[in-house]
């Protein structure tokens, strides 16, 4: 729900601050570059400001935040006309004749290097599901809670961000 | 959805800690009536332990930051009064007050922030050979409201203590909103010494005497040379 009259009800430079270090993540994985990634921030926080209608939920603020978010990593892709990390890459299909399994590349990954080189090559959504994971160490419900998806969403696309991502340590195997 | 990938998904869930204690149970169940299925699991765990590591390692190396600990700029090498004063936060210091000064006093330049000295051609020297303070200024007019601009992690900048201006009040001190903070002859002058002029917008917080909280929008210009 949108109100802008109740809007005023939400310190929005707290809930900035207190959900900073979970966007960043977000912005690092979508952009690829720590530095636009911080710059960026500040743009969310501009938009946000900018917003005239701010969610009065305090449940709906970090999927909004989220979604502003988003916008503003395709936004700076859009300016740059820059290719995220390797695209093409990532989008390949494994060159071996069956899908990679876990003990595949649990092997693979002895050499530690591969493992951040896939990470690095990972499609930006499937990087940032797995970044918010794993270091924010989130449940699946809060997730969903954070990126507005549903939690059947999110269990699908950690699935399938952990599958390309076996994929792509066993290219380099 | 087929039957493996619904065991890759409850495979998951359980490496996950997303599984009830029922659910658990079952999953166990089935794994003694396939011995394959024990040998999944303890990939999975194992598998899980390495991405959480290189995740985790993943995420420091490529230094995303924590709260609070954002501001520097890969162009701060670059910004002469970070040099000049050896720290970046005298840069984001002098960045809130330049925006201050852009946005209600129309400080004609950069001049103020810019130390002496130097090499040649830097973009202080070029700033400093334009300089025109106009913090001297400012303290003549008082509004009704005051505002403390504070640094990035919410503490009150010395000084900092700025009356709020209508646009006709600080029309009256010389406030032009037209007109370039720095002047299309300095950023000539710039481009032609071999510096790239990115301007961007900022945002800034500034807290009111009466407690209320602004957020001030500013333009920020980043330096640097063509070469890097």
């Amino acid at each position: 729900m949108l109100d802008t009259a109740a809007a005023a009800t939400i310190d929005w430079t707290e809930e900035l601050e207190r959900n900073r270090p979970w966007m960043l993540k977000v912005l690092r994985s979508r952009v690829g570059d720590t530095h636009a990634a911080d710059d960026l921030l500040q743009e969310v926080a501009l938009a946000v400001l900018r917003q005239p209608a701010r969610p009065t939920n305090p449940g709906k603020v970090a999927p909004w935040l989220y979604r502003l978010t988003v916008r503003q990593a395709i936004n700076f892709h859009r300016r740059t006309k820059r290719r995220q990390w390797q695209p093409l890459v990532a989008e390949q299909e494994p060159a071996a004749d069956r899908e990679a399994t876990p003990l595949d590349w649990v092997m693979a990954s002895e050499e530690r290097a591969d493992v951040q080189q896939a990470l690095a090559r990972l499609k930006p959504r499937d990087r940032e599901i797995l970044l918010l994971k794993y270091t924010e160490n989130w449940t699946y419900e809060e997730l969903a809670r954070h990126t507005g998806a549903k939690v059947k969403t999110i269990e699908y696309r950690l699935l399938k961000a952990r599958q390309r991502l076996r994929r792509l340590v066993m290219q380099n195997f | 959805m087929s039957k493996h990938t619904e065991q890759e998904l409850q495979i998951q869930r359980l490496v996950d800690g997303e599984l009830t204690r029922p659910q658990i149970q079952q999953l166990l169940r089935a794994a003694e009536a396939e011995p394959a299925l024990w040998r999944e699991l303890a990939v999975a765990f194992v598998e899980d332990r390495i991405l959480a590591n290189e995740a985790r390692q993943y995420a420091r190396d490529e230094a995303v930051l924590p709260a609070g600990a954002s501001g520097h700029s890969r162009y701060d090498h670059m910004n002469p009064t970070a040099e000049q004063h050896g720290s970046p936060s005298a840069w984001r210091s002098a960045g809130l007050w330049l925006a201050a000064a852009a946005m209600l006093l129309c400080a004609a330049g950069l001049g103020f922030l810019a130390g002496q000295g130097g090499k040649p051609q830097s973009p202080g020297e070029l700033m400093a050979g334009s300089a025109s303070s106009g913090r001297e200024r400012r303290s003549d007019q008082n509004g009704p409201y005051t505002f403390q601009l504070v640094d990035n992690q919410g503490q009150p900048i010395p000084n900092a203590v700025l009356p709020l201006l209508t646009e006709e009040a600080a029309a009256q001190l010389g406030y032009d909103p037209s007109r370039a903070t720095i002047p299309a002859a300095l950023q000539s002058e710039f481009r032609r010494a071999g510096y790239e002029l990115q301007p961007e917008i900022k945002f800034i917080e500034a807290r009111m005497n009466d407690g209320r909280r602004l957020s001030l929008p500013y333009s920020d210009l980043k330096i640097r040379s063509y070469g890097q």
